[in-house]
């Protein structure tokens, strides 16, 4: 499944592969990937992870920031909700990034760039085809350009 | 103290005890029928009756009411007392032939039934008398159950009515009763099992289900949860219990001469600081009256493997006669059916093996066989899996030596059918339908985690699967910890598994968990949050969301004591590090160590580049 999609971008005659960053709470979604990877499920590459302690530690300019540095999409994944292993960090979450991701518009950010999902640490399955979904969804919407565009170059040195 | 002789031994005794209670003393055993320790005695039955030599006025007595007195010298078993106790016994006989005790006796103490020179017929009952509470043909007018009504408990439903051969136990105007409160003390002291509190009740006495026995048979409010319990001792079940529902009896409280029970006493809380938690909560099976076809919980005989192992067990309902809970006859003819809900992709069922069934299936055709030797046993499996030392040859033996029948297959219907259950699967190996009139049908359902197993879970904020399985930290190298720090798993509440890798995980497990309390102070992890104190402005936002309560208000005084701000502190001993706080928190004042809004940053920035 996944080869083919890679083979699908490459018939359009580019070689552009999305760059999705995720930010995965340490307990359930980082170790489902980690059970992922055990259970030798295949996923797309474009994937990178961040791991953080908690959902709640998502803090929006961290998204923002991805954005601003070319991410084509962004995820956040937690524990279920009830199963945060902080109890209610993941009810920050919850709380929090929908309202933010209702805000991405106004910025100019496809707010179907932004993902929220809830993986735990037996899901390894899961994992993989949740990755395997949203990089298909980012082929599909295609490089994001605009945004990185109206940022400043990075200061080097 | 009283100083006695019985049977040439030197018995003791304390004031107020009886020529019984000195002889138990001794290990010296007089069989009693209307005595009850818990019950004051009136020597009413006669077989208790001793013999007094010397010390006292020569005779026969009955040893339950009898006093022990200094100086006295008793035979329990001279050629008196044998006479005696022989003709009170035949004549009980005479009276009650149902009942078991008399007949043991009978046997005991050499006591042939009467033979009766003319028969009885002249003796016929007067018209006109309706039955009393006891049962005649068992009932040895003891008295006891009236005693324990009256004195005891305190209503006293019954008594005695009648004269001469018609003196029987029974209510006033042998009416339904409505001060009986159906405590059921009358049922449990009659020595020949002749009164059943049932029959004359006036509200409906239920039975309480035993659950060890999964209901198979009854018990009582107060029992032991089951044989091997530790610690081995009663327990009082408030539901059911008679004082705690209407207020009376409180026999118990009476009776138990340890004093040991005390029915003011209420449920406390107790709270434990522990350094370490292991988790064992173990599994259930999955209720097969989902499966129709299968017709569990419709027709009595088709019971789960769990059931099937109370059926056999000798602790359990039947004494490990193996019955059909239908009518109590031997199963002649018996089906195991395998993977009951397991490793089903759809349905109500379970994707995973549970593991066991093959094993417990092969031992369950076993202990059949024991029970029934004449009996023919089938298993229908989808694969058997017997990896483990000796399981293979073990399951093989079972198939070898024509314990069990195995066939290869699904069992599409079971329905009854003259008194049979028609049980119809194929056999894929043969390729054929295969049809077996079975008397009983054992279903191997999939195993399950226990229930609650998810809320205690979230309670301890541990891991676990979609299938509410608890979460090891990880599948190879830390397989008995969970993620979170000090709690550790053990059994089948982790995965099915049986006794052998529940015990080794245990085992693992505990050592574990003393490796982490042995140690004077504790290591753990540095990622916890610190507080900027030169920007914090002391808004405490951060103290709303913190589920750890771990921030609290610090002054910060200055070099005469005086206060000048109110800033947050991080207590390090109770905070997690989850981070909830310096999201939070406007002035970014607030940093969780090891993950830093600079160090992700310059993680996102690398990843992105
Ligand atoms: C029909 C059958 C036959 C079997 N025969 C064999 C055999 O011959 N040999 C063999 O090796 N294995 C056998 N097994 C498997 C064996 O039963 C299990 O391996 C074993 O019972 C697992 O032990 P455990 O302590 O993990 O769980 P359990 O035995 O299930 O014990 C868990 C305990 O925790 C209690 N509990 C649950 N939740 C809570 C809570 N929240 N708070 C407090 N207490 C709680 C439960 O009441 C229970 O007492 C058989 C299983 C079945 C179904
Ligand atoms: S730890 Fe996973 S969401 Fe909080």
């Amino acid at each position: 499944m996944t080869e083919k999609k890679t083979t699908a971008a490459q018939r359009d005659g580019t070689d552009w592969q999305p760059r999705i960053v995720a930010f995965l709470c340490n307990w359930c979604s980082y170790a489902g990937a980690d059970l992922a990877g055990m259970s030798r499920n295949d996923y797309p590459a474009a994937i990178k992870i961040v791991r953080l302690p908690c959902s709640g530690r998502v803090d929006p300019m961290f998204v923002l920031k991805s954005f601003e540095r070319g991410a084509d999409m962004v995820l956040v994944s937690g524990c279920h909700p009830g199963d945060c292993h902080y109890s209610s960090g993941n009810y920050h979450a919850r709380r929090k990034l929908p309202a933010f991701r209702e805000l991405l518009g106004f910025m100019g950010i496809d707010p179907r760039r932004f993902k929220i999902s809830w993986v735990s640490a037996a899901e390894g399955n899961k994992w993989s085809s949740l990755v395997a979904d949203i990089t298909e969804e980012a082929y599909a919407l295609g490089p994001f350009q605009e945004f990185p565009k109206c940022t400043a170059p990075e200061k080097t040195g | 103290m009283i100083k006695l002789h019985i049977d040439g031994q030197e018995a003791e005794a304390e004031e107020g005890q009886t020529i019984l209670d000195a002889a138990k003393g001794l290990g010296i055993e007089i069989p009693t029928l209307c005595h009850h320790r818990a019950i004051p005695p009136v020597g009413a039955c006669r077989v208790c009756v001793v013999e007094i030599r010397d010390g006292g006025r020569p005779g026969l007595v009955p040893a339950c009411a009898y006093p022990a007195q200094e100086g006295l010298v008793v035979e329990t078993a001279s050629e008196a007392v044998r006479e005696s106790r022989s003709m009170t016994i035949q004549l009980l006989l005479a009276r009650c032939p149902e009942a078991e005790v008399l007949r043991k006796l009978a046997e005991q103490w050499d006591a042939p039934p009467l033979t009766l020179d003319a028969p009885l017929d002249h003796v016929e009952p007067p018209k006109g008398v309706p039955e009393g509470a006891g049962d005649r043909d068992k009932c040895i007018l003891c008295g006891l159950c009236v005693r324990v009504c009256q004195d005891i408990i305190g209503p006293a439903a019954t008594a005695f009515a009648g004269r001469g051969i018609e003196r029987k136990v029974t209510t006033p105007y042998k009416l339904l009763s409505d001060v009986c409160i159906g405590c059921g003390a009358c049922a449990l002291v009659c020595p020949t099992g002749a009164i059943d509190p049932a029959e004359f009740c006036s509200h409906s006495i239920e039975k309480i289900p035993n659950e060890f026995n999964l209901g198979f048979d009854t018990r009582t409010p107060i029992h032991l949860p089951f044989p091997q319990a530790v610690p081995n001792k009663p327990i009082l079940d408030r539901e059911n219990c008679i004082h705690f529902r209407t207020g009376g009896c409180g026999a118990c409280e009476t009776i138990c001469p340890a004093g040991a029970i005390d029915l003011e006493m209420e449920d406390e809380i107790v709270e434990e600081e522990v350094g370490a938690i292991i988790v064992a909560t173990g599994y259930e099976l999955l209720d097969p009256s989902v499966y129709e076809e299968y017709g569990y919980g419709r027709y009595p005989d088709v019971v789960t493997s769990l059931e099937f192992e109370r059926l056999v067990s000798a602790s359990g309902p039947t004494n490990g006669e193996l019955t059909r809970p239908s009518n109590g006859e031997p199963p002649k003819s018996i089906v195991f059916l395998q993977c009951i809900g397991s490793r089903e992709e759809t349905g109500p069922g379970k994707p995973y093996c549970s593991k066991i069934c093959c094993m417990y299936t092969a031992k369950h055709a076993i202990l059949y066989k024991h029970k029934v030797h004449d009996g023919q046993a089938f298993v229908f499996f989808m694969d058997v899996r017997a990896g483990g030392k000796n399981y293979e040859e073990f399951v093989r033996r079972v198939s070898k030596e024509k314990v069990a029948t195995y066939l290869r297959g699904r069992v599409s219907k079971i329905f009854p059918h003259d008194g049979k259950l028609v049980v119809q699967g194929a056999d894929t190996l043969s390729g054929g339908q295969v049809e077996i009139a079975a008397d009983m049908v054992v279903l191997a359902a999939a195993v399950v985690p226990s229930k609650g197993a998810t809320e205690l879970a979230q309670k301890l904020r541990i891991s676990y699967d979609q299938h509410g399985f608890l979460s090891e930290a990880h599948p190879k190298l830390r397989p008995v910890e969970t993620n979170t720090a000090g709690i550790f798993l053990a059994g089948a509440c982790h995965s099915a598994k049986d006794i052998p890798d529940s015990v080794a995980q245990a085992s693992a497990a505990a050592s574990k968990a003393l490796g982490l309390v042995v140690h004077d102070r504790l290591t753990r992890e540095p990622t916890i949050g610190i507080v900027n104190e030169l920007t914090c402005n002391g808004c405490f936002e951060c103290e709303n969301v913190c589920a750890y309560g771990a921030i609290s208000p610090k002054d910060i005084k200055d070099r005469s004591g005086a206060t000048v701000a109110v800033l947050a502190n991080i207590n390090e001993g109770l905070c997690q590090g989850c981070g909830a706080c310096m999201v939070t928190c406007r002035s970014k004042s607030i940093e969780v160590q090891g993950y830093t809004d600079n160090q992700l940053f310059s993680e996102i920035n690398a990843i992105t580049r």
